[in-house]
């Protein structure tokens, strides 16, 4: 037999391939979860699959950092993007240079490979805010817009991250909803939108410095409709534990986190933010969190007053709003 | 490493490259690549138990030599047939008989308090290179097979990397001399081959692992279910279990083709045999013919009485039953199939050769009813679930009928192939069709992959 058989084999074999190649190229032209090139996140925003904010937040810094010089960093999960950087700044001094580590669903885990990473790069945390939801313990979600970014998790590489989008591309339900979005701009099905469409289609502005997005047009139609919203009312009755605990491995992680914090003499606060579901960390947890980062830094406006009195308090079942996050920030600042 | 992993995607085009271009004509070299390889692949399950692999390889290559070459021929025999079950015995059956021990005792007054079982690992492949083992000693023995005297071709024999894990249970008379002699590159096979390991792939991807969500999901849940649904999830399973492992061999033996070696075949369509004695021509072949040529017929095979014949069948099933692992389903899977094998043998004097309906669908239910008992958890399982078979509701309209969309067109193609190797070998179509349906297959594979995809079902076996 002639080598140039084997040869004809390969090419054979290539050409077999073809097909597997045409849905990696239509991935990367498409780039549905926004991981593939970099995306304004404006735009990207507006996607009827919600992009990975932790990815898009990650590659922001680092093309930011140079420039900017970030030593403020907000912390936490989507509820944290109302603390406003203009309402931080006025406690931290203007001179601050803030940047909003967006993410969702953060995790204890996502926030200390933030530091981590933050620390690598050879920055400072000068400044530190971070939120922590009852929700904050909960099993580290597997939904595609929560995927730790490849920059940030040591043990996984940025091939096997994106192999990992490119399966979820492959997947029928989400490949044909994503074709039928590009073609006739109908949204998808909820579950495959991860549950939070509505929120990331009113994205109208991105602030390049800070990563902070705005919703300008939403808080126009819930000024309208703050019947769409939630108002919960203060009822002590109502305040239940949360069934999620922190488990070892989480107090470990927060550990290292405090750790951090200390190294870089970081002036930090944590606060523990309501929620409309009168929703509370166990006590236990929370004097975890008091113990390891000390009690003066820890605020537990889990029961705050201001997110329980009339009016519109919150968005939804877990995000609150710019106006309560301010009420906040000013109580964690200015109380002794 | 799965074979329908990326990480073996990318791990058998470098294995083919460095085989054909690097060490063609080369045949030491090439069968020392190959054990690398081999042993690397094996590593990527359980580096642990590589050591285990070795030892069986060591013994079993000095034992042979000494059949060979000393009077002592009988004792080395049973050594080596020892201490390899002794091994399969130690890692398998352990726990389960010291189990089972403990019950019977308490059972009589003997409470042995604060007992805790051994926490023994199951090494992958133990099942299959054990057996490939023993039947060389065994063969060398009967002069069937000369021992061999080198290492590395015999190493590669037992650790052949795409039967190793999960057969064909090779012969030592077929593999070995492959493995021994130069292999010639020849286009058609090799081409025969990516197309069998295609239609393994869309066998285990499409059809297998898609059953397998709705199998999981209904058996789950029975409560949830009406009568039909949940027998609909044991004909899913009938399907699962032979995608899986049928698909598990086309892409052993696909894979083979590659390299210029032939492995035997292990499935012949076993869902078109027309009787239990067919189907047990067509079902798992390697191991049926390894239990008929060291176990059956050395205990005398059908030569003797009626009665002995029987006794040599249910000792054969009931070691096939036991081979697939340590629990009392896979002994009452065996027993069944004793039972149902023996039932049709004297009702029907040499069997028919020709199709029945009534006879192919006594088969089929034969299958049906075996496949209850091979999947349930336990033996109160198999009652718990016939009972919400067999209701009212046996007769509405199940749900979870989507596995059928990749069900059927297998079942067709492979209804059309049934007299070749490989169904979609020297397919009569024109080219462009041809390449429309590998297109098709390909889509299906890629389109049903998901995070659930599960593990080959055999590999714990």
């Amino acid at each position: 037999m002639k080598d140039d058989n084997i040869n004809r084999f390969v090419l054979k074999t290539l050409t077999a391939t073809i097909p597997i190649l045409a849905i990696v190229v239509l991935y990367i032209i498409l780039d549905p979860f926004g991981v593939v090139r970099r995306h304004e996140p404006c735009p990207a925003f507006k996607s009827a699959i919600p992009f990975n904010k932790g990815y898009i937040s990650t590659c922001a810094y680092i093309d930011g950092r140079e420039g900017y010089k970030y030593d403020s960093f907000i912390f936490g999960s989507s509820r944290t993007i109302n603390f406003r950087a203009d309402d931080w700044a006025k406690h931290i001094g203007k001179n601050a240079s803030i940047f909003h580590f967006d993410a969702s669903n953060e995790t204890p885990e996502g926030i200390l490979l933030k530091m981590q990473f933050i620390q690598s790069k050879g920055d400072t945390i000068r400044n530190a805010l971070i939120e922590i939801p009852p929700i904050f313990f909960n099993d580290r979600s597997e939904y595609l817009s929560y995927r730790t970014p490849w920059q940030l998790d040591g043990l996984v590489s940025a091939p096997a991250f994106h192999y990992y989008y490119l399966k979820r591309f492959t997947d029928w339900s989400m490949f044909k909803s994503i074709i039928k979005y590009k073609i006739t701009g109908a949204m998808p099905p909820i579950e495959i939108a991860d549950k939070v469409r509505f929120l990331t289609t009113l994205i109208d502005g991105y602030d390049e410095k800070t990563n902070e997005t705005y919703f300008n047009s939403r808080d126009s139609l819930y000024a309208l409709h703050p019947e769409y919203g939630l108002s919960p009312k203060y009822d002590i009755t109502k305040f239940h534990f949360t069934d999620k605990r922190a488990t070892a491995y989480h107090l470990l992680i927060l550990k290292q986190i405090n750790a951090i914090l200390q190294k870089d003499r970081t002036n930090f606060k944590i606060i523990l933010g309501p929620m409309p579901d009168y929703t509370v960390l166990n006590s236990n947890d929370t004097d975890s969190l008091k113990s390891i980062f000390g009690a003066k830094k820890v605020y537990d406006l889990s029961k705050y007053d201001k997110a329980y009195s009339s009016g519109m308090t919150f968005y939804d079942n877990t995000h609150f709003t710019p106006s309560l996050a301010k009420e906040m920030l000013d109580t964690v600042y200015y109380c002794k | 490493m799965l074979f329908n992993s990326i990480t073996y995607a990318i791990f058998l085009p470098v294995v083919f490259i460095v085989y054909w271009y690097l060490l063609r004509d080369r045949l030491k070299l090439q069968n020392g690549f190959l054990l690398a390889a081999s042993y690397f692949f094996y590593c990527c399950w359980d580096w642990k138990f590589l050591g285990l692999l070795i030892f069986t390889t060591l013994t079993t290559f000095f034992t042979a030599l000494l059949i060979e070459k000393t009077d002592n021929k009988k004792f080395w025999l049973i050594a080596n047939i020892t201490a390899n079950l002794a091994v399969l015995g130690t890692f398998k059956y352990l726990n389960f008989f010291l189990e089972n021990a403990i019950n019977l005792l308490d059972n009589i007054g003997f409470h042995i308090a604060d007992h805790s079982l051994l926490n023994i690992i199951l090494p992958v492949g133990i099942s299959f290179y054990t057996l490939q083992a023993i039947s060389y000693t065994v063969d060398v023995y009967k002069r069937k097979i000369c021992a061999t005297s080198d290492y590395i071709a015999f190493s590669t024999y037992i650790a052949f990397f795409p039967q190793l894990v999960a057969g064909p249970i090779e012969r030592s008379v077929n593999l070995l001399p492959q493995i021994q002699k130069n292999r010639v590159w020849d286009y058609t096979e090799a081409v025969n081959g990516m197309r069998q390991i295609l239609w393994g792939l869309f066998k285990k991807v499409a059809v297998a692992d898609l059953c397998g969500v709705y199998v999981d999901r209904i058996l789950s849940d029975l409560d949830y279910y009406n009568g039909s649904t949940v027998l609909l999830a044991i004909i899913l399973f009938c399907f699962q279990i032979y995608g899986d492992f049928s698909g598990y061999s086309d892409m052993a033996i696909g894979t083979a083709r590659l390299f210029g070696i032939k492995l035997s075949t292990n499935f012949r369509y076993p869902y078109f045999a027309y009787s239990i004695r067919d189907f047990w021509k067509r079902w798992h072949i390697s191991l049926m013919t390894w239990l008929r040529d060291y176990v059956y017929i050395p205990l005398g095979g059908s030569r003797k009485s009626k009665a002995r014949t029987y006794f040599n069948i249910v000792i054969v099933f009931l070691i096939s039953g036991l081979w697939h692992g340590a629990a009392w389903t896979y002994i009452l899977w065996g027993a069944f199939w004793a039972v149902a094998y023996i039932a049709e043998r004297a009702l029907t004097e040499k069997g028919e050769t020709k199709f029945n309906v009534p006879h192919y669908l006594f088969t089929l239910v034969a299958i049906l009813i075996s496949f209850l008992i091979f999947r349930a958890n336990s033996i109160e399982d198999i009652a718990n679930i016939a009972t919400y078979i067999f209701t009212p509701a046996l007769l509405s309209m199940p749900t979870g009928l989507t596995p059928f969309i990749t069900i059927i067109p297998m079942m067709i193609i492979e209804y059309a192939g049934r007299h070749k190797d490989s169904p979609l070998e020297n397919l009569l179509l024109s080219a462009p069709v041809r390449w429309l349906l590998y297109t098709a297959l390909t889509y299906s594979i890629i389109f049903a992959v998901d995070e659930s995809s599960a593990q080959f079902i055999y590999f714990q076996f």
